[in-house]
Order: structure tokens, then sequence, then C-alpha cells
């Protein structure tokens, strides 16, 4: 279990990692805003600059131990799946689809038994958000449960 | 102050459609203030694409209400399970709290409703006064006041955090950084776009926010197990309706409390960035202070001031945005979302070109404080059975499933939906990190502001920077921005060298 969380990179570490980051950033910026037209550039070289102050006034002081105690890897990992089927769905089928897939995962990852009512809840959600936008909102959702129902 | 354009708008804000649209919000944010892990930032991310439909008497007045009243919300769970509902209300947990192990749970829920309704009517009147008024001398303003005001802002809410100075400031350039993706608005040059169509218009505000406000919530709910603490709510029947109605004898005693507490946080709510914790915490130092160790232990004034302090920053950290067009905190980010959506610029010029919505906001705000009352006192008897009733998971399904359609909604293409999950990922990481939210959400809103006044002082000085400091009010408000930023060095050393003492 002890494997599954993110301790060992929590406290000093993570924001020292953040710095790290912001830093491969601030350089990325500089280099990138270098090439624009000054008028362009002035502020980007700025903001690069600072985030090199920044990144290093983060790696000498870094804050409190970061809270990550309680992130479970392999739920993280889950949701981002389920979040990224959604997204995939909802461009690739319709957003009926997107938005049954992502309610029902969200709900089964959360606890809830993945039986035949959730499928049923998830659906009569689906319904409701495509009949609010539609209907009453006046931005129609596309989707071939919607097409079918809503139009 | 146009007053004929106020009396308009307040008769128009207690007619049928906008009054209904303002009990649901109020009921609706007093509901979501309550329940643990929800609050008002995240309510009004999944609203604000659902309201770009709807007609602004009924848009605004719903968002005014959730906004007033999902902070004093907060305050219910705080009370009875010592869970803060919002981050506004951390410290009415000690003593509320207290109170309720004392058996006086009825008592508690009474002094947060009457402080926060007393508070909040209190800035709302603040920001019907000094809204239009700042907005009148704003309209003097020229860009070299617009630099330094925008600069002022950021520099608050860096020195003024809470946290680490290193995290402020970096997600404050963070937010600059990401404002900065699109064309440049002084030459039209495409900056960080890498050849990519969807990046010239930059990215879409809206569902930013609700990545870093909605879907960061979504990612915090789905990546550890819900915990059980709502078994330990106290029942209906030991929560007293007549117990919620103060004494006079109370009511006198609370009062220089509450005049004190909503001082504080009319000053703080009205400085754009500096946060609603520092009003909150400054104002339950002075109750500690005062009252020493009674602090903690069910002292009255502990839960007055805090719920005072809290209330009236709302209604207060308007004032920057529908005067100067400068979100306060944000909350107030969020609104300005709803704003530009509607068709709206805020901004001085808010109250002379679309007097009926500037005016019909200020009269909801007024309005909401004073609905908080009767709504709160109703729902404070039903708010443990409510929060027992709400099933974790389907709630983190509903937030989920308005986040991604509403971020959808807004451009209608899936490229909204990529921008929140991108931004909730972002969010929560910052949460984790305990990197702040509010200097990048102000940065990214400030960021165009900042870059087209410095550029067009330039163009006015002939290129010289000192323009900034030779124009009175501008140097005043760099003077400032220099103390803010240096304040949490001078904070540190003054601190050093109390503690040998």
């Amino acid at each position: 279990m002890n494997l599954e969380r993110l301790s060992p990179l929590s406290g000093h570490w993570l924001d020292r990692v953040l710095s790290l980051i912001c830093l491969v950033l601030a350089v990325g910026v500089l280099t990138v805003a270098d090439t624009y037209p000054d008028s362009a550039a002035a502020v980007p070289l700025i903001v690069g600059w600072l985030l090199v102050v920044c990144a290093i006034g983060l790696w000498l002081f870094p804050g409190k131990p970061s809270n990550t105690q309680d992130v479970v890897v392999t739920r993280l990992m889950r949701a981002a799946a389920i979040l990224v089927l959604a997204l995939w769905l909802f461009g690739a089928v319709g957003a009926d689809a997107g938005v049954w897939t992502l309610f029902f995962g969200c709900a089964w990852l959360m606890g809830h038994v993945p039986n035949w009512r959730l499928a049923v809840v998830a659906l009569l959600f689906t319904g409701v958000l495509g009949g609010m936008f539609g209907g009453l909102l006046g931005v129609p959702l596309q989707g071939p449960l919607f097409d079918l129902f809503l139009d | 102050m146009d007053y004929a354009a106020l009396l308009q708008a307040g008769l128009h804000a207690v007619s049928l459609w906008p009054l209904l649209s303002l009990l649901a919000g109020v009921t609706l944010g007093l509901v979501v203030g309550s329940i643990p892990g929800l609050n008002d930032t995240i309510t009004l991310a999944v609203l604000v694409p659902i309201t770009f439909a709807m007609p602004s008497d009924v848009a605004f007045p719903l968002l005014v209400g959730v906004y007033c009243a999902a902070c004093f919300g907060g305050a219910f769970p705080a009370i009875l399970l010592k869970i803060p509902g919002t981050a506004s209300s951390v410290l009415t947990a000690l003593d509320g709290h207290a109170m309720v192990r004392q058996g006086n749970a009825g008592r508690a829920l009474g002094i947060a409703t009457y402080s926060s309704t007393f508070a909040g009517v209190l800035s709302a009147l603040v920001l019907l006064f000094f809204a239009p008024l700042l907005a009148q001398y704003a309209l003097k303003f020229g860009p070299a006041e617009y630099f330094s005001l925008s600069v002022l802002g950021l520099s608050t809410v860096i020195g003024m955090g809470a946290g680490n100075v290193m995290k402020s400031a970096l997600s404050c350039l963070l937010g600059l950084l990401v404002a900065m993706i699109g064309m440049s608005p002084e030459s039209g040059f495409p900056r960080f776009t890498f050849g990519s169509f969807w990046l010239f218009e930059g990215l879409p505000l809206t569902p930013i926010l609700i990545g870093l406000f909605g879907l960061s919530v979504v990612f915090e709910m789905l990546v550890r197990k819900p915990d059980a603490s709502e078994s330990n709510l106290p029942g209906r029947e030991t929560i007293r309706f007549t117990d919620m109605l103060l004494p006079a004898p109370l009511v006198r005693r609370l009062l220089p409390t509450w005049l004190s507490a909503a001082t504080l946080g009319n000053l703080v709510g009205i400085l754009p960035g500096a946060g609603m914790l520092v009003a909150i915490y400054m104002s339950y130092e002075r109750v500690r202070r005062r009252f020493g160790d009674r602090c903690g232990k069910g002292l009255p004034e502990g839960i007055a001031a805090p719920e005072a302090a809290n209330n009236s920053v709302v209604s207060s950290s308007m004032v920057p945005l529908l005067s100067l067009g400068i979100p306060g905190n944000s909350t107030s980010a969020l609104f300005l979302g709803a704003l530009l959506i509607q068709g709206l610029r805020p901004g001085p010029g808010l109250f002379n070109d679309s007097p009926d919505v500037a005016y019909l906001i200020v009269a909801c705000f007024v309005i909401a404080n004073l609905m908080m009352f009767p709504v709160g006192l109703l729902l404070a008897r039903i708010v443990p059975n409510l929060i027992r009733a709400i099933p974790q998971p389907l709630l983190t399904a509903v937030i989920a499933g308005l986040c991604f359609t509403g971020a959808f909604a807004i451009g209608n293409s899936v490229f909204g939906i990529m921008v929140a999950l991108a931004f909730g990922l972002i969010g929560f990481g910052f949460n984790r990190m305990q990197v702040p939210l509010s200097p990048f959400i102000l940065a990214l809103v400030l960021a165009p502001v900042i870059e087209r006044a410095f550029f067009q002082s330039m163009s006015l000085s002939g290129g010289t920077v000192s323009y900034f400091f030779t124009q009175p009010l501008s140097a005043a408000m760099l003077l400032f921005t220099a103390g803010f930023l240096l304040w949490p060095l001078g904070k540190r050393y003054v601190l050093r060298h109390r503690e040998p003492a």
C-alpha cells in the first residue's frame, strides 16, 4: 500500500521538483521569446527572468511539506483515464456518450456499485443535461442519443 | 451616483424572475457552502457557462445569491462537524464546535447567521456607495494609473498571501505566462502559439476557471477515499429554532465585534488581491487579544468575528471589479468571466454604459444579504440531514458532468474541455503543493491590462519609465506595491526580533 502513495516525494522535495520545472519553463520562455520582435518580446522576457529568480528562490527556500499523504496513485491514474476517455468520446462519438461515461466512471471511482441502477441514473443525468443545454439554454449538444430524442 | 437608475434596478431586482433567481442562488449557495469540499468558486465555475444563455436579469441574481450565501453556508459544517465547508470558515469551527459540544448548537448557528447578515448587508451598502463613486473617479485614470493599480493588485496577492511568498510569486508569474499565449495586444504578433490555430486567440478564460476551480475539486475527490465524518452530525432535534434567535443583550454585546470585523473585512475586500483569509485572521486575532484563553472554548465573539469578516469581504471585493474592472479575488474573477460572456465590459464605463445591469448587481447584493437571514435560519435545521442525504459519488459525478459540458458549451468545441482538463490537473497540483490559485487567476486577468497600459504609457511619455513616478497617484500606488512586496521580509524581521523577548 505504501508503494501506492506519493509520500517519498512529499515535503520539500516536491517544491524542488516544482522549482526545476519552472526553471526549465523559464529557459524555454526566454529562448522562444528571444525570436520575437521587441514589442512582443519585452514582457515575456521580463516574466522569463523573474521565473528564473523565483525558481532559484523556491529551491533555496522551499515551503512547508506538501500534503500528498492521502493521494493514491492508482486512483489518480484511474481518474485521469476516465476523464481522458470521456474527452475522447465527447469528440469522437458525441456529448451524450462522453457525459454518460464520465458520470458512470466518476460515481464508480467514488465507491458506487457499478450496477444497472447507476447506468440508468447516468442515462437520466445525460438526458437532463442535454435537455437543459439544448432546450433551456439554446446550446444543442451533439450525439447519437441527443439527435434521436432531443431534435 | 445615478439615483434614478439605482431605484429602477432596485425595483427590477424585486420583480418575480430576478427575485426567484436570487432566492434560488441564496438557497443553492447555502447548501453548496455547507457541503464540505464544495464552495462558492466551484459553484460559480459550474454556473457561469450555464448562465451565458440566460437573460442578464436572471443570470446575475443567481450568481450573486450563490456568492453571498456560499461563504455563510461554510459555517454550518464548520460549527456542526468542525469541518469548514469553505476556507473562510476555518476559524468559525474553533468556537462554533466548542459551543456544539456544550449543547448550544442552535445558539452557535444563530450567531453565525446574525453576524453574516449584519456584515453582509453593511458591505453591500459599501459596494452600493463606493463602486459608482470610484467608477466616476476612475474615468479620470490614465494608462499609468491603470498599470500601477494592476501591479498593486498583484503585489497585494503575493505579499499578503498566507503561505510561501515564492510560491505566490511563482503562481502569479505562471498566470502572466498563460495570459501571454495568443496575439500580443501591442503588435498583434502571435506568442507561444507554436503554429496552432486554437492558440491564436489565446486560451479561453471560462474553461480555465472551470478547470482550476471545478475539475481540480473533482480530481481531489476522486484520488482519495471519502471520510465518514458525517456520522458525527448532531440530529435535527438538538438544534431548536428558538435557540437561533439571539436575545437583545447578546446582540448588544456582539455589535462592537461585528462592526470592527466588518470594517476590517470591507477594507481588505476593496483592496484587490488581499484575500478573505487576511480579514478573518486579523479580526479573530483582535478577539483573541481581547479575550485571551477564553477563545476557542465556545466564545460567541469567536464565531461573530470571522463570520462578520468573511461576509463583509464578499460584497466589497466586487468594488474593484465593478468600478475598475480589476477582480478583487478568485471568485470575483469568475464574475468577470460572467460579465464578459454576457457581452459587458467591467470597468469605469460599466455604470455609464450599462447602468441597468451594474445597479442590478449592486441591488442584488443588498437583497441577497437580507435574504440570507430567513433562509439561513430555516436551512440551519435541515442542513445536517441534507449533508447525510447527499450521496458523495453521485455529487462528484454531477459536478464532473457539469464542468465538462460547460467547458464544451462555451465554444461548442472539445478544445474547451481540453483546456479545462489541463487546468484541472494544474489546479489539483497547485492545491496539493500549497501553491495559491488567487495570484494565478489575478495575473491571468490583469496581464492584458498591464501590458496595454505599459505600452500606452511608454508611448505617451516617449519611452521614459520615470513617467510612472511623475504621476502622483501612480507613484503612490507603486510605493504601496513596494511596501506589499517587502512586507513578508519585514514581518519575518519583526517576528525574529520579538521571539527572544
